[in-house]
């Protein structure tokens, strides 16, 4: 089913066929409504009132293919890490959530060193926890390698509110933080210190593995630390190929337990390519992780890089007023958040039943509505202005 | 992934100095895997002026980049950097850093990228 031509419902979200007339119907729940569109420049009457959208970021939800286990920011071992390690205190005085991001990472980059003394390769994750390897690392100088650097990171980024995964790039093991500042993935390197960047813009691993095929990452920098200092020209070759772990929920579920999915793209970058590592490339035979039986292929970027903690925002018309019904797909949701025209923000528990009566005023009106997380993490901000004439 | 076993070109000269939290260490030793790159030994530089990875005074050393070519490098703390060819090295290099080393700046060295370049991986964790 392609969803681009069909409608969605803003009650129960099921798509459907458009239906000829202003008013629509669900073939799922049955209920009707009269949509008003969101996106810039078009125009509506409501009463006839002429209308016109002057300004809209609307964070559509898409569904996704492929789901993911999501860390509960309530879990008991978070709380223990952020009293123990004093973790407020890493972003204290930084304002800017990818800033703050920055902070936790440059923390994990110089929690430990990876070297020696080593822990033994391949990583004995099941053994392995963030707290084990904080305390071994502070008291015994123990050092441990990418692999258990990103795992933490992942770890660490629930105890702050922030959704991460787990990346393996060839030969080396990362991890990637939701953005809300940046409404994306970001891929970081928090053995290094590095993140990536184009033109300031900091990029996912499906990101700079795109620009790894097309140009040979010509224009991709590598980033260090908690001023994004510019290391130069990255080599990102080893981003030719990779997999998500598609969950997070490492304090019970540690990661490569063979039953959550991994993710992989497969498009025409490597359709009939193998990554092979080790043995497998002198043998010429298997396939790294395929052999597994869990991989999911996909080649659709916005699969790949799905979008989360998006809040979505349909208008409707009914009895001559402009109403406001909402979706989001924030993990660890907490409340959704509206407000218009500047005014105090409403709180609203259930984003499913919320309703915003916007009362459009003469000149220019304006709907925010964004959602916050169980940790008090804001998701993205959708925006929409209206001018209406008297 | 990528393990610490290491290439058999570098020549291991040092062990590195166990470090726990709360040593401070009044210099660091600390050697290049198999080469340097001299774009990423001048950022480095320019980082530890900065303070961004610690309390550190002094910078000495002596690398080789990928093509062999020998370069000794220093740079103290209210001055500028230098770097210089050198005579040829056997291995692959090494770095002397003075100051008030604590464990978090120890291992933010220890991690820097321009310590972990090898011909196939570039950088190797
Ligand atoms: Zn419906």
């Amino acid at each position: 089913m392609s969803v681009a031509t069909q409608v969605k419902c803003p009650f129960c979200y099921a798509y459907g066929p458009a239906r000829r007339g202003p008013e629509q119907e669900c073939d799922d729940c049955l209920r009707r409504w009269t949509p008003v569109p969101t996106r810039e420049g078009a125009a509506f009457s409501i009463s006839g009132r002429p209308c016109r959208v002057t300004a809209a970021v609307n964070n559509t939800v898409l569904p996704p293919r492929h789901g993911f286990a999501h860390e509960s920011f309530r879990h008991p071992d978070l709380a223990r890490l952020r009293r123990k390690y004093r973790l407020g205190r890493i972003a204290s005085g930084i304002n800017a959530e990818f800033d703050r991001q920055l902070a936790l990472r440059d923390w994990v980059c110089a929690a430990w060193a990876a070297g020696q003394p080593s822990v033994p390769f391949p990583p004995l994750v099941h053994e392995d926890h963030v707290d084990r390897m904080l305390t071994l690392a502070r008291r015994e100088g123990r050092a441990y390698f990418c692999t258990y650097k990103a795992m933490a990171s992942v770890e660490l980024a629930s105890a702050f509110g922030w959704t991460a995964r787990l990346v393996n790039i060839m030969k080396h093991m990362v991890h990637e933080i939701w953005s809300n500042d940046y409404n994306k993935w970001v891929l970081h390197d928090s053995l290094y210190n590095m993140h990536y960047e184009r033109d300031h813009l900091p990029l996912s691993a499906r990101e700079i593995r795109e620009e790894h095929h097309r140009n040979g990452a010509r224009g991709v920098r590598a980033v260090w630390g908690r001023g994004r200092r510019d290391l130069g020209p990255a080599h990102c070759a080893d981003f030719a190929w990779y997999v998500v772990y598609m969950h997070n929920n490492f304090f019970d579920f540690p990661p490569g337990d063979h039953i959550h999915p991994l993710l992989m793209p497969r498009d025409r970058w490597n359709r009939n390519g193998h990554w092979r590592q080790g043995v497998q490339i002198t043998r010429r035979r298997g396939d790294k992780y395929l052999c597994k039986g869990m991989v999911v292929e996909e080649s659709d970027p916005r699969q790949l890089d799905y979008k989360i903690n998006q809040t979505e925002v349909f208008l409707l018309q009914r009895e001559g007023a402009l109403w406001a019904r909402f979706q989001h797909n924030m993990p660890n949701y907490g409340a959704l958040m509206t407000r218009t025209d500047g005014h105090a923000w409403t709180t609203h528990r259930n984003c499913r039943k919320a309703e915003v009566l916007w009362p459009l005023r003469a000149g220019t009106s304006t709907l925010e509505a964004r959602c916050v997380n169980s940790a008090g993490v804001p998701g993205p901000l959708s925006v929409i202005a209206v001018r209406s004439a008297r | 992934m990528s393990g610490t076993r290491q290439s058999p070109r570098c020549v291991p000269t040092d062990k590195d100095p166990v470090v726990v939290a709360g040593d401070i260490l009044p210099e660091l030793r600390v050697q290049f895997w198999d080469f340097m790159s001299l774009p990423l030994l001048r950022e480095f530089l320019h980082i530890a002026s900065r303070g961004d990875l610690g309390k550190i005074d002094s910078i000495t050393g002596v690398g080789r980049t990928d093509n062999g070519r020998a370069y000794s490098f220093r740079w103290k703390r209210g001055g500028h950097a230098l770097v210089r060819k050198s005579a040829p090295i056997q291995n692959a290099g090494h770095a002397r850093i003075a100051g008030r080393l604590d464990f978090e700046t120890i291992n933010r060295i220890r991690n820097f990228p321009l310590f972990h370049l090898r011909p196939e991986f570039r950088y190797v964790g």
